[in-house]
């Protein structure tokens, strides 16, 4: 839990013609109540989860051990670590704890002993760091759950992706977000951006293993930065309206590609943890039925546990054509096109080359939509991918493709309206 | 009038899109920024398969040719495509590639209707192109494929030959065309 969160509700089109289906946009903001400023910081739970496979030898495990003591250093008594490593085998460096309870000598000198040598274990590593949230019963609502995985490498588990993102799922839905961390050009950049994905955290690459300690820090800030643990937007459409796609739009932005619907029709989405004065935005693509004349309600959307009103969208079917033509907001619609030629950009770079054309082909089009020019931001972001695409046409290095990628999961952070 | 997003003929009584919603009105001609004047109607005409393709790719998406190299020149209008592709009942068409790839619900967004789509898996076919013809192999889809009447799910590659009718799902009607 945490602070309380407000909503707001835009559609791109308050007019649609009678009689006739439609198409519509809502874009769906989730921001912080402006008081959790004064609210005490939330505890964290942080599962340090480190690969310590035969590739990290040398700066990069020296670097995730000098990380790992710096973030211990870092933490405030009522916060609770654990440290898992994973080679070909699951290591459990220090059970999750909270910190008053730990001998801080003892665990640092039980980091420095971490050697190097063996494969990558991800799944099974990944499943003993969430069972240090679970056996040690630290699902509770008010605590920031992380995982703060680092690895270089591609996983040797020949675990099936979809086991992964299970897992993920599953961690996701207890609130546990994972901080996937992914160092060099080897890994897996696909596997560990859907993990991250999947438990609503963050994937981030990092090119330089001096860095890794400060990532490390900034990960704990971000940590510290949540006001408002695991939120969940429910909303009650009418039965004749589909939903044809959902995106997280800011501040990170990937496809929502499993909806979950309770048994009365409501769809519950999560969108992750909220940040201190950073506003989470969904987009979806709505289809209308066609109606005779009149306001008609599309449904109620709330967050779950909150106090405040259900927010009502309508939309108003009419014959005035001076009135249905109009896109009276174009923020939704822009956004979800802006989020899908994104997320079909990082498509196109693992090497789908029809949605790297279609990507192009809509960043084109969208750079060139009159509609969108109001969006701030709008033409910066786009030409940032139109640039990405060209870079691409020369040719990346594996490394730069990683970073390419990286980019096209990100949104203008924290812009509210 | 035609969508510049998503290439739907809608009638001339309409303002938005009907399969995409958005707003049917001419777009401004492109900014500098964007280095490709003229828009839609401009980019590199395609060596491989006589396509226009946007200036900012580097391989041909229907044959896989490099197009490195190649400058951006104007077009009165797009020319009709050369090479192989899959034809849905309703004119869409899906592109087919050298490079092999994979064609799945993704594909399918927005062309069918969406309680369509589900019957379509995320991988649905797998397409390849040996000796100079193209082969489809449905790897396990939940739905299937059939080929002329004869499911093809979990059985291996097939040899596609023209007017090939597909079928997804046992929803999705495709036609396959070597041209
Ligand atoms: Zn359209
Ligand atoms: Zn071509």
């Amino acid at each position: 839990m945490g602070s309380s969160v407000s909503l707001k509700c835009t559609l791109n089109r308050q007019y649609v013609s009678a009689d006739k289906s439609a198409i519509v946009y809502l874009a769906i903001d989730i921001l912080p109540d402006e008081f959790s400023q004064v609210q005490e910081m939330l505890p964290s739970a942080i599962c340090l989860l480190i690969d310590r496979s035969g590739s990290m030898r040398g700066k990069k495990l020296d670097q995730a051990k000098a990380a790992a003591v710096g973030l211990i250093n870092q933490l405030q008594p009522g916060d609770a670590v654990g440290l898992v490593t994973f080679s070909s085998k699951i290591d459990v460096v220090a059970e999750m704890e909270q910190l008053q309870f730990f001998d801080i000598t003892d665990l640092k000198r039980n980091i420095e002993k971490i050697k190097c040598g063996g494969s990558t274990e991800l799944y099974h590593g990944l499943d003993s760091a969430y069972l240090q949230f679970i056996r040690t019963g630290r699902t509770e609502s008010n605590l920031v759950k992380r995982v703060i995985l680092l690895s270089d490498g591609q996983p040797t588990d020949h675990t099936p992706e979809s086991h992964f993102l299970k897992l993920a799922d599953e961690m996701g839905n207890v609130g546990i977000a994972i901080m996937a961390l992914g160092i060099g050009k080897e890994y897996n950049e696909n596997l560990l951006g859907d993990i991250a994905e999947h438990s609503h955290g963050i994937w981030k690459h990092i090119a330089d293993a001096s860095d890794i300690p400060a990532i490390f820090t900034q990960q704990l800030e971000e940590t510290k930065a949540v006001v408002r643990t695991a939120p969940v937007v429910v909303m009650q459409l009418d039965p004749g309206i589909e939903i044809k796609g959902v995106y997280k739009a800011a501040p990170d932005v990937y496809p929502i590609t499993e909806l979950s619907r309770t048994e009365n029709g409501e769809v519950r989405i999560l969108p992750g943890d909220i940040r201190l004065g950073e506003t989470q935005i969904l987009v979806l693509r709505l289809s209308l039925p066609p109606r005779k004349e009149g306001k008609f309600s599309l449904g109620k959307i709330r967050i779950e546990g909150e106090e405040s009103p259900d927010q009502d969208i309508a939309v108003s079917y009419t014959n005035d054509e001076n009135l249905w033509s109009i896109e009276n907001d174009a923020f939704a619609r822009g956004t979800f096109l802006k989020a899908e030629t994104q997320a079909m950009t990082r498509k196109g770079l693992s090497g789908d080359s029809t949605a790297l054309w279609k990507a192009s082909q809509q960043a084109e089009t969208m750079v060139r939509d009159p509609g969108l020019s109001k969006i701030p931001e709008m033409k910066d972001d786009m030409s940032k991918v139109v640039d990405i695409i060209n870079k691409s046409k020369k040719g990346l290095t594996e490394e730069e493709t990683k970073v390419a990628k990286h980019e096209m999961t990100q949104a203008k952070r924290g812009k509210s309206r | 009038m035609r969508c510049e997003y998503c290439g739907t003929n809608n009638t001339a009584q309409e303002k938005f899109c009907s399969a995409c919603g958005s707003p049917l009105r001419e777009m401004k001609q492109v900014s500098e920024q964007v280095g490709n004047p003229g828009g839609a109607l401009s980019g590199i005409q395609c060596p491989h398969c006589g396509k226009l393709h946007p200036s900012t790719i580097w391989n041909c998406p229907e044959t896989g040719g490099d197009l490195s190299g190649n400058t951006d020149i104007q077009m009165a209008g797009r020319s009709s495509s050369l090479s192989a592709k899959l034809i849905l009942e309703d004119g869409n068409e899906i592109p087919l590639n050298t490079d092999g790839q994979t064609i799945g619900r993704d594909d399918f967004d927005r062309i069918v209707s969406a309680q369509d789509l589900p019957f379509i898996s995320r991988r649905h076919l797998l397409i390849s192109f040996e000796d100079d013809t193209y082969h489809i192999e449905d790897p396990g889809s939940k739905n299937g494929t059939s080929i002329n009447g004869l499911e093809i799910s979990g059985n291996g590659k097939y040899e596609l030959k023209d007017g090939d009718q597909i079928v997804l799902g046992k929803v999705i009607k495709l036609e396959y065309r070597s041209k």
